[in-house]
């Protein structure tokens, strides 16, 4: 007996982030993915964004192997931050997060940001839902990241390029990464940051706040 | 990306369909994964013969079938290869993402008894 099962084994977390992204416009929340290997910067630009914006209702959901030091960095600036200790995993899922987003009251704000697990392979592949996908790649890490992992890039719509202060000391070449991220994603918006000393961080912030305030306009028509 | 992971949920699907279909022996599985689907289709097809040992699937024979990508071009309609990193047109230059057809892994079909 020959049964077709046609049967798509990816197909579940993209479900699961479907109903995600349901419940987020239910609550009016914009839910923000940040992805980027790991010490390129994430939490400290969350920090700095979030300083920067006190006056938006936020909620994190950060993601580590281990430890809860990056939530315990963004608690001050948020209005609530959940840690979620994968012990092994390489990436959040849309399933999981979709559960603690509601169990936790992480909606009804204007921004759930998910700061996910330093890696800049598997987060690619997993849909959790987001409005926006953000890409960070730091100036320490090399201009060849984005032709080594396109994904990650492709499926970003904004590119955070961190430690801009370090670019005098490293060999990073900046043209280059902009020629390659052009091919990849002629869309991607870049920005050239950094949390250090300021950086370009107000072109980040007038471009968030204004994906903000489309969402905002979309939910309430 | 993980492979075994993806072995595992095809056990576990084909097992709980066979099942409830009353097959008590799965005899023939083929799965088919595409071109730039985010697998290694080595490490896939190195799990798949490995892994099955001990399970439902021990006796079956098991294909993995490594579907071809092409992409056509919104701009210029040529139909292409589409190459990593860029997947760009090789007439216009056009970056063209691959498809989800190109990129999924799924079960075919599985022959019991």
């Amino acid at each position: 007996m020959r049964v077709y099962l046609a049967k798509d084994l990816l197909q579940a977390n993209q479900s699961n982030a479907d109903e995600n992204r349901r419940i987020l416009n239910e609550n009016a929340t914009l839910m923000v993915n940040i992805i980027g290997s790991p010490g390129c910067g994430k939490t400290t630009m969350l920090q700095q964004t979030l300083k920067h914006f006190s006056k938006w209702r936020t909620s994190i959901i950060v993601g580590d192997l281990y430890t809860s030091e990056d939530a315990e960095k963004l608690a001050p600036w948020c209005d609530k931050v959940l840690q979620i200790n994968t012990e092994g995993g390489c990436h959040l899922e849309a399933g999981y997060l979709g559960h603690i987003m509601v169990e936790e009251d992480l909606l009804q704000k204007d921004i759930l940001f998910i700061e996910n697990i330093g890696n800049l392979v598997c987060p690619a592949e997993f849909d959790l839902g987001e409005d926006l996908r953000v890409a960070l790649i730091s100036v320490t890490e090399g201009n060849d990241k984005p032709r080594k992992y396109p994904l990650t890039f492709q499926s970003a719509a904004a590119t955070l390029v961190t430690k801009m202060d370090l670019l005098p000391y490293c060999t990073f070449d900046l043209q280059a990464l902009s020629e390659d991220l052009q091919r990849i994603n002629p869309d991607l918006e870049i920005f050239k940051v950094s949390s250090t000393n300021g950086e370009g961080l107000d072109s980040w912030y007038k471009w968030l706040d204004k994906q903000l305030q489309a969402k905002k306009r979309q939910d309430s028509n | 990306m993980h492979e075994l992971s993806l072995v595992e949920s095809i056990i576990e699907s084909v097992e709980h369909d066979a099942r409830s279909r009353g097959i008590k022996k799965i005899t023939r599985l083929r799965v088919v994964a595409g071109e730039l689907a985010s697998v290694n289709h080595r490490a896939l097809s190195f799990a798949l013969e490995n892994v099955v040992g001990g399970t439902f699937l021990e006796q079956a024979d098991i294909e993995l079938a490594v579907k071809e990508a092409w992409a056509s071009c919104p701009v210029c309609q040529q139909k292409f290869k589409p190459e990593p990193p860029f997947y760009q047109c090789p007439e216009c230059g056009k970056t063209v993402f691959p498809s989800s057809e190109n990129r999924q892994v799924y079960i075919d079909f599985y022959e019991g008894e």
